[in-house]
Formats: C-alpha cells, structure tokens, sequence
C-alpha cells in the first residue's frame, strides 16, 4: 500500500502551524542555524579536574547548504552537536555562547518550547543507527512517534506517514519492513531509517553526526548521495559532522574545522582544500592519500590532541604546530584572512603561501 | 512458534519423570514405617493386618514397580489415594485455590511495588530517594520473612485488629492480604534492584538521545524508551518468581493456618502420607513447568531480537 505520494508538512502550513514563528528572536531572514562563542565544561568532580571541552565554536550554516564540521576526536564536534540538541551527557553544562535557530537561541530557551522544536525544525542523524534506534520497538512505528510527538496526526495516519518516509528514503517494501525491528535491517538500510526519522517533519537543519563512519565505503557513498539529494528537494540546511576530509569533500559547501573544542578555520570547501589558512588544516590535508603521491610517505601528524582539563594556552595546536613562535601563547582570533575564509592563526598568511 | 512450544513440552517430560522420581524415592525413604502410622501411634499392628495394609497400598511391591504404579495413574490424571482413603485430587482440590491465590497476590505486589521502587531508585540514582530504596531492601533482605510474618500477625492481627489473625474464614481479600505482603517483602528487594540496574543501564543507551532528538517528553521517553527495554529481564525473572512462589508458599501458609498446597504437603510429611507429598509435589513441578515454559514464550513477544528454533 501507501507508497502513494507524500504531502510534505509546510513550514508554516495551516495543519501543523510550527511553533518557531511564536518564539523570541524568530527572525525569517536569520541562518537557519547559527552558534556563536559555545563553551561547554564538566565541572570538576572529586576524580577529576574541570574541563573545557568546547571553548568558542563558532559557525553558521547558511539555507539550503551544507556546512561540514571536521576534526579528530576529542575536537568537542559532536559535543558542539549535542549542546546545540538538548543533548549533553551527564554532567556536561553549556556556560557560554548562543547556538540560533532561525534568530530563537535554542539554549535560552524552556524545556518544553525547546522540545516542541526538536525533532520537528532541527533533528540529528547519530553514528551508529544500531544503538540510535529502539531495539524493541518496529521502525515504523519510532518514525510515527515523531508525528505523534509533535501532535500532527492520529495514530493510524502517522504510520502511514512513516511507510512514506522509508519509501522516501529508498527501503524497498516500505510497508512491510516498517514492522521489522531494527536488528532486522543492515547498517546501510538502518541508517536510511535514522534519515527517514530525521526528515519525518522536514525540518529546516539535519545535524548529522558521523552518519557514515560505521558504514562500508560503498554504502557510505549511497548514503551521502541520499543527505545530499534530499537536502535538495526539502531545502534543508545540514551540518555534517566527520572525522574524514575525504568524506566531507564532495559533500559540503563549507568546511569547519575544529581543533581543541574550539573552530580553527572556516572556508568554503574548494578554497579551504586549496588554500588551507591554519597549520592543523594543512596537516590534516597532508595526511589524505591521494593519487600522484604514490610511493611517498604520508605526512603524519605528530602528538596527540590537547587533553581538555590542561589546555597548553594561546593557541590549543601551538604544542604540535611547526610554525609556533613566542606569539602563540596568545590565542588568536578567528579573522577573516580571505574572502568568506577564517582561521584562527597568527600565520595564517604564511600558511596558505605554502 | 508452535514448533517452539510442542518441543519445549516434550523436553518437561523427562523432567517430569526426573522429578518425580527423586521425590518418590525421598518419601520412600522417610524413617519410620507407614504401617504404623496408618494404623494409628499406639496400636499393636498384627502381621497380618500390616500385611494386608502394604497390600493395599502396594507397600509390599519393589520401589521401581511401586513408582511405575504412579506414573500410570498420573498419566491418567490420577493423583492416587492417602493413607486416609481420601483421593488425593480432591485435598489439591481444596488446597489449590489457596494457595493460588496467595501466591498471585505476592506476585503482584512484588511486580508492581518492586518494578516502581526499582524505577524511582534509577531515576534518582544517587540522591537520598535511591540511598533509602537500596538500603531498605537490603534491610528487609536482612530479616528473616518469618519473623515479620509474626510481627505482622501480632501487630495488624492481634494488637490492631485490621486483619484475621490466621485462616481463611473472611475469604479473599483480607485473609489473604497480610500473609501476601509478608511473602512480597522477600520479592521486592530482588525485584527492585534487578529493575534498578536495568533502568540505570538503559537511561543513557544511545536510543535515549534519539527519542530526546525527536521532542519526546520525559515521561514518554522514560515509558516507551527506557521502560520498554528495561523490563525484559524483570519480566523473565518475574515469570520465574510466580514458579516459585506457588511452592514458597508453605512456611507462610503454617504460620497464618491457611489450608494451601504447602500446608498439605507440610502435613503429609508429618504424618507420612507419602501419596500427598508426592502428589502435591508432582503438581507444583508442572505447574512451575508450565509457568516457565509460558515466560520463555512471553520472552519472545517482549524481546523481539530473540529467535526460536
């Protein structure tokens, strides 16, 4: 049945007014998601000292475009992620910065209004579709909750959608897998319900956190074609969260790097690849195997990431960072050193003349 | 499933005769002649009186031959006669709603105070709400269940007056409630924690975040997320629980004279009525079969992720 055609929700359509317009900042003409200055600490406990594990992310990602946020673990990405969901771990607090849905500050606001926007104008994607989905529970009906989450339909009506969605998402026999639990379905096709879980209420930004990286490499390409194209259609905005340059680079439009729990550099992914304004870029693009390069060693990075309970101070990459002098002990900005191009170096400049 | 099912039943066989046979062989034996007890304590028994009596009863046939006599009967539904010449269908008869009743109310104090207990101790894991719980289980695990069942007898029954001292002349429920949450108290703790653990363990699984990422509320996620996944082994362990309550009941029914199974089979020992412990006992081995054989199909429907066959 119902692989019929699937009315998309409008935004401000008159059967699900979204409650966005009614919040304070709304602004229609704002980045669909805006974070500035985010800072987030677990405060000292008795085992352990206080740690800054975000300390100043600060990006924006523009309507209807991609916007990757790149670094290696321990960067404070997902957390960045997490803080801008309602999702921090235990323990974990936001102390600083703004993190603006459409002008309405999402950490300002009050539990209940914060969760009448989850899900609904800003949903995430996480990494690993096995532990994500509800193991007990079919498909279609984790999908219908979405729906009946946020008041839009009966029952029987919200299931319907849901098959809908998966036939969206490219699951073959949507009707009959939406009752087959997730252990039913392979990484791929499960990461393609997290998606059709994601997009139930077309929001306006995805978040997704490593959506390939517990993937094949062929079925990772599918399902960054997958991102991509439906991004297209319903106009979304996406922040997608990677490890991998490589992944990012025939996906995103921009390209944010973070370093330290804070962002080092933002460009637009062309120019970021080819001119790379911070030290920790260059580096990380050094390390990429590519063609021509054969039988050459690959550039590796030497030392590990600052351990966020003693940052070094000044600049969190100046301990492993071939170009440190003197002046590196205080933290540089993020300026614009090029048109649409940030980095947060004092040599930049020399960097992207290399 | 059916398949599931059909060979699960014939497993119990071998299991029935396995248990039947050791309780057969234990009541054979029992010190102390039955003869003589059948015949009364303190008369003379005439050989040819006792030899009529083992007659009667097959006393007089080889052990195995004896058992093979029962299994015969049972097989038919046939429970056998006591030394009283009464069938002993009919005392299960008389014991059996007692007892069932006794012990479907324990179980369902024990799931539900212990599932909630056990949920609000997860919850606020690690503030006073949950300190209390834990160590109030571990308090009531400490006593004995039969001196609070005296307590309890003296205090609610005698001193109060709320509830009937002992027996069963106010029929359910308030005979019944005091003996039922005596027997609770020795559930509750296990219930709890176990459900503790298993709510802690599943509140920060990844599932959770993917709930709060679609806008559910608290309750909904706690209900339908965390819940839902932690009740699986409760559930299991509950089922098991029920088996084991029907013959846990027997101290319990001795102390409020409550004429169940257990007071029964209590008596048969004492007087060495052998076809009552063995019949009382063969019931209570089926029943706990059968109650194990319907969790490991509840098993499934809760635990999708499990397969038959």
């Amino acid at each position: 049945m119902t692989t019929a055609p699937y009315a998309r929700p409008q935004h401000s359509g008159p059967l699900h007014p979204g409650p966005l317009q009614d919040l304070p900042g709304y602004d229609p003409g704002a980045a669909p998601l805006e974070v500035g200055g985010l800072q987030v600490e677990f405060p000292a406990t008795r085992s352990r000292p206080r740690a800054d594990v975000v300390s100043g992310a600060t990006f924006r990602v523009a309507s209807g475009r991609t916007l990757a946020v790149v670094g290696e673990s321990g960067s404070g990405k997902s957390l960045t992620a997490r803080a801008v969901m309602g999702l921090l771990p235990h323990g974990a607090r936001v102390t600083d910065g703004h993190a603006r849905l459409c002008g309405v500050d999402l950490l300002g606001l009050p539990d209940r209004q914060a969760r009448s926007l989850r899900g609904r104008h800003i949903a995430m994607v996480f990494q690993d579709a096995l532990a994500a989905l509800n193991p007990v529970v079919p498909v279609g009906h984790q999908i219908a909750e979405v729906y009946r989450v946020h008041g839009c339909t009966g029952r029987r009506e919200a299931f319907d959608r849901a098959v809908a969605m998966l036939a969206r998402v490219g699951i073959p026999e949507p009707a009959v897998r939406a009752g087959h639990y997730p252990h039913q379905f392979s990484g791929g096709m499960r990461q393609r319900v997290m998606i059709a879980m994601a997009l139930a209420l077309t929001p306006r930004v995805l978040i997704a956190d490593e959506p390939t990286t517990a993937l094949d490499v062929t079925v990772q390409a599918q399902i960054l074609g997958l991102l991509k194209s439906l991004k297209d259609q319903h106009g979304l905005s996406l922040v997608l969260i990677s490890h991998d340059l490589s992944v990012v680079a025939g996906t995103a439009d921009r390209v944010a790097v973070m370093y330290g729990g804070r962002v080092v550099e933002e460009a637009a992914a062309d120019d970021l690849y080819a001119r790379p304004a911070h030290p920790y870029t260059r580096a990380l693009l050094d390390a990429v195997p590519r063609r021509g390069h054969r039988g050459r060693p690959l550039a590796a990075l030497p030392g590990a990431p600052p351990d966020p309970a003693r940052p070094p101070g000044g600049c969190p990459f100046r301990p492993r960072c071939s170009l440190a002098q003197a002046d590196c002990a205080v933290p540089p900005p993020l300026e614009t050193v090029g048109p649409g191009h940030l980095s947060a170096c004092h040599r930049s400049q020399e960097v992207s003349a290399r | 499933m059916a398949r599931h099912i059909l060979r699960r039943l014939l497993m119990t066989i071998p299991v029935v005769l396995g248990t039947t046979l050791i309780i057969f062989a234990a009541v054979y034996a029992l010190p102390g002649d039955p003869v003589q007890t059948l015949a009364g304590p303190d008369r003379a028994v005439t050989p040819a009186m006792a030899e009529a009596l083992r007659a009667h009863y097959r006393l007089d046939e080889p052990f195995l031959v004896q058992y093979g006599h029962y299994l015969a009967g049972l097989a038919q539904g046939d429970f056998g006669i006591d030394f009283n010449e009464t069938p002993v269908s009919s005392l299960i008869a008389a014991g059996w709603p007692v007892t069932v009743r006794l012990a479907l109310m324990t179980w369902v104090i024990q799931a539900l105070v212990g599932v909630g207990l056990g949920v609000l101790a997860a919850v606020r894991a690690g503030r006073a709400t949950d300190f209390a719980i834990l160590g109030g289980s571990t308090l009531i695990l400490a006593v004995p269940y039969f001196i609070t069942a005296y307590v309890a007898q003296i205090v609610l029954g005698d001193r109060l007056g709320w509830f009937p001292v002992s027996g069963i002349d106010e029929g359910w429920p308030r005979s019944y409630l005091v003996p039922a949450l005596c027997l609770a108290l020795l559930g509750v703790p296990e219930v709890a924690r176990l459900t503790r653990a298993s709510v802690l363990e599943n509140l920060h699984a990844e599932f959770v975040d993917t709930a709060v990422a679609k806008g559910a509320g608290r309750l909904r996620v706690l209900v339908g997320h965390v819940l839902r996944n932690s009740l699986i082994p409760v559930v299991s362990m509950l089922g098991l629980t029920l088996g084991t309550l029907m013959s846990g009941t027997i101290l319990i029914e001795g102390i409020f004279n409550l004429p169940g199974l257990g007071y029964q089979a209590f008596q048969g020992i004492q007087q060495h009525n052998g076809p009552v412990v063995v019949g009382i006992s063969t019931l209570l081995v089926l029943t706990f079969l059968l109650i194990n054989l319907i969790v490991d199909v509840l098993y499934v429907v809760i635990d999708p992720r499990i397969r038959l066959d």
